[in-house]
């Protein structure tokens, strides 16, 4: 025992200690963003109206939920508009979003994918060529939504 | 149609068979026992029968009618047969600026009185019938019968009878078991096949005790058909039984019983569409089941102690209401929406006054307490049907998404289905309460003053279910509940003061009074269907995912459209009676200003449904005058009233109705009448005594709308009896309406569509009595 606590020894139990805070400080910096339950954002929504002019909404409000499948996340647009001309709002759910996360960012992306809104499958709205990221709180999304090409970007809800 | 001629042949058989011998009342009537001053018994035409004071023959707080400075109009029971009168609303134009007009049904007793007036909730006027207070307006319009007086006191009475009492108070006394005895019976048939059968006893069972049972049976085919069905809509069918016993137990105490069950079914709610184009009143023509019924269980106990310097006199009374109400709500052959509003109510009510027993002090004064309790549960379900769901819930919603999504629209599973209202309301006041009365030479002053707490608290729960599909995104039903759940509390203190002085020189009497009355506040349950429905079309777009943006539906709070708060009334009025030999005349100048006025508007936001708030100002300008005038076998009299009632203050939310008169007032109210009593001199085999009566009434313009564009110009009914009497039988015919007017009753708008109800045509009777 005694020789178990000699200089020698605690010069290398201490560099161990380092050694092991190092690695554990070097783990998490590099570890991959995950996403809370009802992230919500808030920013603005661009909708190109096909002739020439684009229709932009604020305040715009989506939230973002990981599904049960891993890599793969629910977008809900709520109460969103997409032409000044629109009597209604509406909510609509973009499912099964495939994402990639690193340290820096979370990358979205999808095609195809048939939102749900006004209670089932909504295919004249067909999402295709979503791209998007999540990166320092903040969402940007391009995506064509049936043939209107929509971008957004806003800042997560504190 | 129900035969009833068999039914008239047996009544009148037995009157033959039995030898009842239905007396002439002329010689004997039932008088006006309450005392009354030497000088102004001229008023009372009656033979004054003097009884032991002990007998509690009424329940005026005030005093003897005569003595008090109040406008007061008394309606005896020569008057009430001599004119047919078979309800309060009989009475309309019989008392200056008293007005009951004659619609829908039993339950819809609207009286206004001196501009103030209200359809719905609760009163302006209160009513008290041997004592028992009338708590439920759904319970004061009753078949008369063996009536002995009818009180109508003008003006606000809150000081000694507290909430809804701005308009004043008819104060009912039926005949007296001490006062009369004898057998009445009477068998009548009028036109619309109508049909009346009544028969009571009053007896003395001793020196001291007196009891009475009477009861009545009344019958009706209608007068107005509906078109849908082929059929009277308005038919009636009522019963009702009376026991009262009297009992002066020693000197110093006595009781007195009042109990009554009464029973009401009934069609009614003739209301026909105003054709749009023409403006005429079509006729009845509706689909689905409407009528009322009501069963009514009143109570009273009165009793009187002689104190040696005071008395004291006190009413507990108990009244159970149990009724229902089912309307066709569009009134229209199409099937909308039904409601369906049964209500089940118990009320309380202890009231008792001390008086000083020295009556000719120069100060006199009464002191009292009330209190009341009552519950009331109502179950209010409305039924929407097909074409209901399909114009007034589908329309809208689809209005908007049509034009997003053409070709697409929302589906209602259901036929029908009903959005379930359930109200349980609490109701609970206590009330101390003074006045004074001084006598100085020939002047007499009075000042009370009244401290009443009310509270209430309602339990709601409001719920529906419908199974609903958006053709564009759904492929099965998908059920959604809404529900309405909560309770609200209301309370507030009152002081309610009350000051008056007349001039008495002997002819002439001078008087003026200022008061303050107030009408209590409230629930808004009738606006709970359009809350539910509103509410459950925001679920169902929720659900969706749809937010309307621009027009639609959107949500407000149900704690700030619930409750409204009492509305307060000040009045100021002064008066002049002129008693010269035979001739009395009265006028009075009256000017009346009400403030938070319980109003009806529409709520903030987008909603289809009205609700009653305290949005408004009211003043009420007027003038009433009584002239009776009696020489030899002729009595003449006459009664007017002019009301201005004006909007100092009305916003409902769309528009702005200050300085316009206000809706369903009667500008003018008129009666004339004439009585020729024809004394046969000669033994004659046919009659003793013919009484003929001739009268006049007449009422408007009556406005129909807040914005003044639609009204009733001003119309008369001529009416008139001839009664026959020979020993102590009497034959009587009497008319109503004898020239057939044409005018309407009640003004409303539903959906867009105007309904009027027109009055009651020609109508006519005989009536064999006895007074044995």
């Amino acid at each position: 025992m005694k020789k178990l606590f000699s200089l020698k020894n605690k010069s290398l139990i201490f560099a161990l200690l380092m050694t092991s805070f190092f690695a554990i400080s070097c783990e998490k910096d590099e570890e991959p963003l995950v996403i809370n339950e009802d992230e919500t954002y808030s920013g603005q929504l661009t909708v190109d109206q096909l002739n020439g002019t684009n229709y932009t909404a604020g305040n715009v409000r989506i939230k973002v939920t990981p599904s049960a499948t891993a890599g793969f996340l629910t977008i809900d647009m709520l109460q969103v508009s997409f032409s000044a001309q629109m009597p209604v709002k509406l909510d609509m759910m973009v499912q099964n979003v495939s994402y990639t996360s690193t340290n820096e960012k979370i990358t979205l992306s999808g095609n195809n994918i048939i939102p749900i809104a006004m209670g089932g499958e909504f295919p004249a709205y067909t999402i295709t060529n979503l791209n998007g990221e999540i990166k320092n709180g903040t969402l940007t999304l391009s995506m064509m939504c049936g043939s209107y090409p929509l971008t957004y970007s806003g800042s997560l809800e504190l | 149609m129900k035969n009833r001629g068999p039914l008239l042949l047996v009544s009148i058989s037995l009157w033959i068979i039995t030898g009842i011998n239905p007396a002439a009342f002329a010689q004997n009537y039932i008088a006006d026992t309450t005392r009354q001053s030497p000088k102004r018994n001229k008023r009372a035409v009656e033979k004054e029968i003097v009884i032991n004071p002990l007998i509690i023959t009424g329940y005026l707080k005030g005093g003897a009618v005569d003595e008090q400075i109040a406008s007061i109009t008394r309606v005896l029971m020569q008057k009430i047969e001599t004119e047919a009168v078979t309800a309060l609303k009989d009475l309309s134009g019989a008392v200056p600026n008293f007005y009951i007009p004659d619609y829908g049904s039993k339950a819809t007793s609207s009286v206004y009185v001196r501009g103030l007036g209200a359809r719905i909730d609760n009163p302006v006027v209160g009513l008290y019938v041997d004592g028992i207070s009338y708590l439920n307006k759904n319970n004061f319009d009753f078949d008369f019968y063996d009536i002995r007086s009818v009180d109508v006191l003008r003006g606000p009475q809150s000081t000694l009878f507290g909430r809804n009492t701005t308009g004043g108070l008819v104060n009912i006394t039926t005949l007296s078991p001490l006062v009369y005895q004898g057998s009445r019976a009477s068998v009548g048939y009028g036109n619309g096949n109508t049909i009346f059968l009544q028969a009571s006893h009053y007896r003395k069972l001793s020196k001291r005790t007196g009891i009475s049972l009477g009861g009545y049976y009344k019958s009706s085919d209608g007068f107005y058909t509906n078109e849908y069905t082929d059929n009277k809509s308005d038919w009636y069918n009522g019963a009702g039984l009376r026991m009262r016993g009297q009992w002066v137990k020693s000197e110093n105490l006595s009781f007195d019983n009042s109990f009554s069950i009464s029973w009401v079914d009934q069609g009614g709610f003739p209301y026909g569409k105003v054709d749009a184009l023409s403006g005429d009143v079509l006729n009845v023509n509706y689909n689905d089941i409407s009528g009322y019924s009501r069963l009514t269980i009143s109570e009273g106990l009165s009793y009187k102690r002689l104190f040696d310097k005071y008395t004291m006199t006190g009413v507990t009374s108990y009244q159970y209401t149990d009724d229902e109400l089912n309307l066709d709500q569009d009134f229209s052959p199409e099937s909308y929406f039904t409601l369906t509003q049964s209500q089940n109510e118990h009320a309380i009510s202890q009231d008792i006054v001390f008086k000083p027993r020295e009556a000719e002090r120069s100060w006199r004064w009464l002191s009292g307490a009330s209190a009341f309790f009552k519950y009331l549960q109502m179950d209010a379900p409305v039924t929407f049907k097909r074409d209901g769901i399909e114009r007034l819930i589908l329309a809208g919603a689809n209005k908007g998404l049509s034009e997003v999504f053409p070709g697409e629209e929302i589906l209602i599973k259901e036929d029908s289905f009903v959005l379930g209202s359930l109200f349980k309301t609490s109701t609970y006041g206590a009330a101390i309460y003074h006045q004074s009365y001084f006598k100085l030479g020939n002047w007499q002053l009075e000042a009370g003053a009244r401290l009443d707490y009310e509270g209430s608290g309602v339990n709601y729960n409001s719920n529906s279910a419908i199974n609903y599909l958006f053709t564009m995104t759904m492929s099965e039903y998908r059920e959604i509940k809404t529900i309405l759940k909560g309770k609200e509390r209301l309370n507030y203190f009152e002081i309610l003061p009350r000051a008056a002085a007349s001039y008495n020189s002997g002819d002439i009497r001078l008087s003026a009074l200022v008061a303050r009355g107030y009408k209590a506040g409230g629930y808004n349950t009738q606006l709970f269907s359009d809350l539910l429905q509103n509410k459950m079309m925001l679920d169902m777009m929720d659900d969706l995912g749809v937010h309307f943006t621009q027009s639609g539906y959107s949500s407000y709070s149900v704690a700030d459209v619930i409750m409204y708060r009492p509305e307060y009334c000040w009045n100021i009025e002064a008066g002049i009676n002129y008693t010269p030999g035979s001739l009395n005349l009265e006028l009075t100048l009256f000017d009346i200003l009400c403030i938070d006025q319980q109003l009806t508007v529409f709520p903030e936001g987008n909603s289809t449904g009205r609700m009653m708030t305290n949005a408004g100002k009211t003043r009420s300008l007027g003038a009433e005058g009584s002239i009776s005038y009696k020489k030899g076998n002729i009595s003449l009299s006459g009664d007017y009233g002019y009301t201005n009632a004006r909007f100092v203050k009305y916003d409902n939310g769309h528009n702005d109705f200050s300085g316009k008169y206000v809706p369903y007032v009667p500008q003018h109210t008129i009666s004339a009448g004439a009585d020729y009593t024809l004394k046969i001199k000669r033994v004659s085999s046919i009659a003793d005594l013919v009484i003929l009566h001739m009268d006049i009434k007449g009422f408007g313009k009556i406005y129909w709308n807040e914005s003044n564009t639609l009204y009733q110009p001003f119309y008369t009914l001529l009416n008139g009896s001839m009664s026959v009497r020979k020993g102590k039988f009497s034959i009587d015919f009497w008319g109503k309406n004898l020239t057939g007017s044409g005018y309407n009753t009640f003004y409303f708008l539903s959906m867009g569509n105007s309904f009027l109800q027109k009055g009651k045509p020609m109508q006519f009777g005989i009536s064999l009595k006895t007074n044995l």
